[in-house]
Parts: structure tokens; C-alpha cells; sequence
């Protein structure tokens, strides 16, 4: 389906808006479901959508527990002597926060589906400075590249015999902490570089600037959006309700 | 306006808390002429980069001047118009790429200089065709090879239509096969499209097709010649460079008594030569 990317931004800002007031796992299930049916919509495949969402397991079942140990509740499912640890309850709101993550990361799955410059070129055409739309594009395009940085980064030291599998995790906490120096400086000397090259193309040199490409909004654009903020707008207030 | 680039006792220091300033560039006196092809070389810490960037004004002189066609890079004014006037290619192709399709990267720079839609495409065709990316137009420039990219990134500065381009260490990343497309096409760019071309390179047999050979040596500058006189000059070994080996193969010719022009310095002249 050739969406504008509005539409698509749009989507993900509805879809993260009712993650957000969903406060049960059931709505919020539910919600995961309907997010899953429209990233099958823009072809991706199970095995895709996996992929994207592996990385943020460990996250995820770290939340679950902390969430789960911390909520209070009543209905106790296991405690240790007088001290209750867990319960239902805290059960329950560890498996809304992780819903409401795999939500929020699903969704923006859709960001992946165009490219950095139509991100661009669709919030400077909804009238977002020029400046600040380019700066959220480029800031997104930095996030793999740390995570590569890192990486190297990682590689380098077991190159010089360091066995990460065999690290403690108190000691390894420690090194990653260490690490965050050189890879933050790497990246921030990309950025300069970058910025040096932005600087000799002219970048902010006048204060208008031509697109070559524009963005049109077509039928389907307006239906998709209409939609997308009357349904959000019916299903918030019958919750709030 | 004259047609030149032009440092006046050109001196660039820079200062470190709690040390004494370190001189990179000390009174460069150095002219460089339109539609020139200049090659640029020295040691690590020679100067050159820093030399490059005073070119387009990215930095300022501590003292002195820096005149590009009579415009002083210190006033802020002309920045714009100097930063047209002389592009910069760096030595990392990834790190200048902003955009995920070649054609949009080439139209950045057209699209910020706030052109007319039809001279940002008119531009953009241009620089694709003289780059030989015409084909690629719809490429994510991630597909294509080191050579491909920093052809891709000598486009994205032609769209501005500067009369110097300044590329510093444009092949270092680069293998054989894309070393020669790129001086391939700077060559091309200097003949055809009268483009001066300013290029710091290490590998000699790069810098070797270039007109004039600019030599810094500890932030001056050492040797300034065409390359065959620059390479046989006793000072070029002071300054510890090499000369490329066909150079070093005219010159070893020529102290044995073989007749052989003194200016070959490249592979194509050797071959010329020989088939005459």
C-alpha cells in the first residue's frame, strides 16, 4: 500500500497515544493484535517483526520482573516468610508495561517503511522548521550507528584476549560503563565530520530552501488519516468513559 | 575578480589550555589559480588539512589572509558565495552522506542554495552525468562501492557549481579500481569542465598527473613546482617523502644517460613514450 508518510506518522502517533491511556493487558493485547494485522498490511513477516523486537527481550523481562516485584498488591502468589513478593497484581502491571512497549516498538516499525528524507519532507510540509525536522531524521540515523560503534568497540577488546562470557556482570557492568567514552566520542566525531560536510553544501545558508520532490496526499492518505484519529478519539473516550 | 585562491601570510595556530599554541600552518604565502590541477602532499601533521579547510573558509587564518577570487573568507558576508565557490570532499564518503537515494543526495546542496525546482534538477542531471552516476540515480548510496560513493560525494559539491573543488585524502579509503575512478573523473572535471581541482593525497603516483606539486613540510610550504621538478628535487627526500616509482624509475633512467623526457612522471606519459 503506497501510503504518504504522513499517513504512516500519523498511525504510529494514534496507535502510541491509546498504548499510553491503555492501562490493562487485555486492551493492550488487543491493541498489539491490531498493530500486528497493519505491519502485515505494509509486508512485514512474522519472522521481521521478530527480529526488529529481539533485541529488546532482555528489556522487556526486566521490566516484567522489576514491575512485578515492586507493584503492591493483594492476591499474594508468592512471598518469602511475612514479605510478600510478588502478586497478581504487580503480575498484571509488569505485563502492561511490556504490552505497552511491544506496542510503541511495533508501531514504529512503520517508520522503516520510507525513507529518512520523506520523514523529513512530511513534517516540513506540516510546517515543522526545516531545522528541527532534519535534526530528528539525523538524530534517528544515529542510533545504529552507535549501536555499531559499540560493537567495534566490543570486538577490539576480545581481540586483546578478554573473554566477555566470562566477565562477571558487577565487572562487567564496570567495563560497558568504561567503554561509553570512546564509542560516544566516536560517534560525536562522525557527527562533526558530518556537520563539516552539511556546512560546505550550504546547509542554513539562506533562510528558504527548495525541495526537489513534494509530498501529495491522496484520497486513500485522507481516508487512512480520518479514520485513524475518529477511531483513536471514539476508543479513548469509551475507555475514559 | 581575479580568478584565484590566494593565502597572504596565511598562520593558523591553535591553543590548548594550559600549553603554548601549536602552529599548524606559518606563514603561507601560496596563489592557485582557476582551472589549475594542484596536487598537495606532506607528512602526518604537515599542515594540509588544516590548509584545506582555511581554502573554503570551514576555518579562519590566525593571521593573515585567505582571498578566494578576491573575497576575503574573514568576512562574514561572503561566506555563502566562497562556500559556492569552493566545494571540499573529505576522506570519508559515509561520514558526508546525508541522504538514502544518490539523487536526492546530489540535490542537497542545490535545494539549500534555494534554486528554482527546474535548475535543482537541471544541476542535479549535470552532476550525475559528469560523475558517471547517471545510471545510478535511484541507488541507495549504501549499494554502492568506494569509489561509486566518493563520486557520489564530488557530485553532491558539483551541484553548487564551485570553481575549486578541494578533496582532502578523497582515496585513502578507497581500493585500486575505485583510486582510479576518482582521479578519472578529477581529471576529466579539470579538462573539460575547467574546474580547478585541489587534491591532498600520500600516494604520490595519485598527485603525479596534477600540473603543480604544493610540498608542506612542518606547516610551510617546502616545494611548490610541476611534479617532475618537484619530485627530483633534493628536498623532496628532505621533506621524507618518495617520489611515485615511475618517477623514481625517469629519474634513475636519466642519471644513467638514457634519453628520456624529464617530465614523465606518470604511467600513461612512460607508456607514451616508449610506443613513439
Amino acid at each position: 500500500m503506497l501510503l504518504d508518510p504522513r499517513s504512516k506518522m500519523i498511525m504510529v502517533i494514534c496507535i502510541s497515544s491509546l498504548a499510553l491511556i491503555y492501562n490493562t493487558p487485555a486492551r493492550l493485547l488487543q491493541l498489539l493484535l491490531v498493530t500486528l494485522v497493519l505491519l502485515f498490511i505494509f509486508s512485514f513477516n512474522l519472522r521481521v517483526i521478530a527480529g526488529y523486537l529481539k533485541p529488546f527481550i532482555f528489556l522487556m523481562f526486566f521490566l516484567f520482573v522489576v514491575q512485578s516485584i515492586f507493584s503492591p498488591g493483594d492476591r499474594v502468589i508468592l512471598s518469602l516468610g511475612p514479605v510478600s513478593l510478588i502478586s497478581i497484581e504487580g503480575v498484571l502491571a509488569g505485563a502492561t508495561v511490556v504490552l505497552r512497549l511491544l506496542v510503541i516498538t511495533a508501531a514504529a516499525m512503520l517508520f522503516t517503511t520510507f525513507s529518512s528524507r520523506d520523514f523529513i519532507l512530511g513534517l516540513v510540509q506540516w510546517k515543522v522548521p526545516y531545522e528541527i525536522a532534519f535534526m530528528v531524521s539525523t538524530a534517528l540515523r544515529f542510533l545504529p550507528l552507535f549501536r555499531d560503534e559499540l560493537k567495534n568497540v566490543l570486538t577490539a577488546i576480545q581481540l586483546r584476549g578478554v573473554d566477555l562470557k566470562k566477565v562477571p556482570w558487577g565487572k562487567k557492568m564496570v567495563m560497558y560503563r568504561r567503554l561509553t567514552f570512546p564509542v560516544v566520542y566516536r560517534n560525536m566525531l562522525k557527527a562533526e565530520q558530518l556537520a563539516i560536510a552539511m556546512e560546505a553544501r550550504a546547509f542554513r545558508a539562506y533562510p528558504q530552501r527548495t525541495y526537489l520532490r513534494q509530498l501529495n496526499l491522496q484520497r486513500v492518505d485522507y481516508v487512512v488519516i480520518l479514520l485513524s484519529l475518529l477511531v483513536t478519539f471514539i476508543l479513548i473516550m469509551r475507555y475514559i468513559g | 575578480m581575479d580568478g584565484r585562491i590566494e593565502l597572504i601570510d596565511a598562520t593558523k595556530e591553535y591553543k590548548h589550555a594550559g600549553s603554548p599554541p601549536v602552529s599548524a600552518l606559518n606563514c603561507v604565502n601560496l596563489s592557485i589559480r582557476q582551472d589549475e590541477f594542484v596536487g598537495m602532499v606532506g607528512l602526518n601533521a604537515s599542515g594540509k588539512t588544516t590548509l584545506a579547510r582555511l581554502l573554503n573558509g570551514l576555518i579562519l587564518p590566525s593571521r593573515g589572509k585567505v582571498l578566494v577570487n578576491g573575497l576575503d573568507t574573514a568576512d562574514l558576508a561572503q561566506k555563502k558565495e566562497i562556500r559556492r565557490l569552493v566545494g571540499m570532499v573529505f576522506q570519508n564518503p559515509d561520514n558526508q552522506i546525508i541522504n538514502p537515494i544518490v539523487e536526492e543526495e546530489v540535490a542537497f546542496a542545490a535545494e539549500n542554495l534555494n534554486l528554482s525546482p527546474a535548475e535543482v534538477r537541471r544541476r542535479v542531471d549535470w552532476a550525475l552525468e559528469v560523475s558517471g552516476l547517471a545510471d545510478l540515480r535511484h541507488h541507495a548510496p549504501q549499494m554502492l562501492s568506494g569509489g561509486q560513493k566518493q563520486r557520489l560525494a564530488v557530485a553532491a559539491v558539483l551541484v553548487m557549481q564551485p570553481s575549486y573543488l578541494v578533496l582532502d585524502e578523497p582515496t585513502s579509503m578507497l581500493d585500486e579500481d575505485g583510486r582510479y575512478e576518482l582521479i578519472k573523473t578529477l581529471q576529466d572535471l579539470n579538462r573539460h569542465q575547467r574546474l580547478s581541482i585541489i587534491m591532498i593525497s600520500h600516494r604520490m603516483e595519485e598527485v603525479a598527473p596534477a600540473e603543480r606539486i604544493i610540498v608542506l613540510h612542518q606547516g610551510t610550504v617546502y616545494l611548490d613546482g610541476p611534479p617532475a621538478e618537484v619530485f627530483r628535487s633534493p628536498r623532496f627526500a628532505l621533506a621524507g617523502l618518495k617520489p611515485p616509482p615511475i618517477a623514481r624509475l625517469t629519474n634513475s633512467l636519466l642519471r644513467q644517460g638514457h634519453p628520456i623526457d624529464d617530465r614523465i612522471v606518470t604511467l600513461e606519459q612512460m607508456v607514451e613514450f616508449l610506443c613513439r
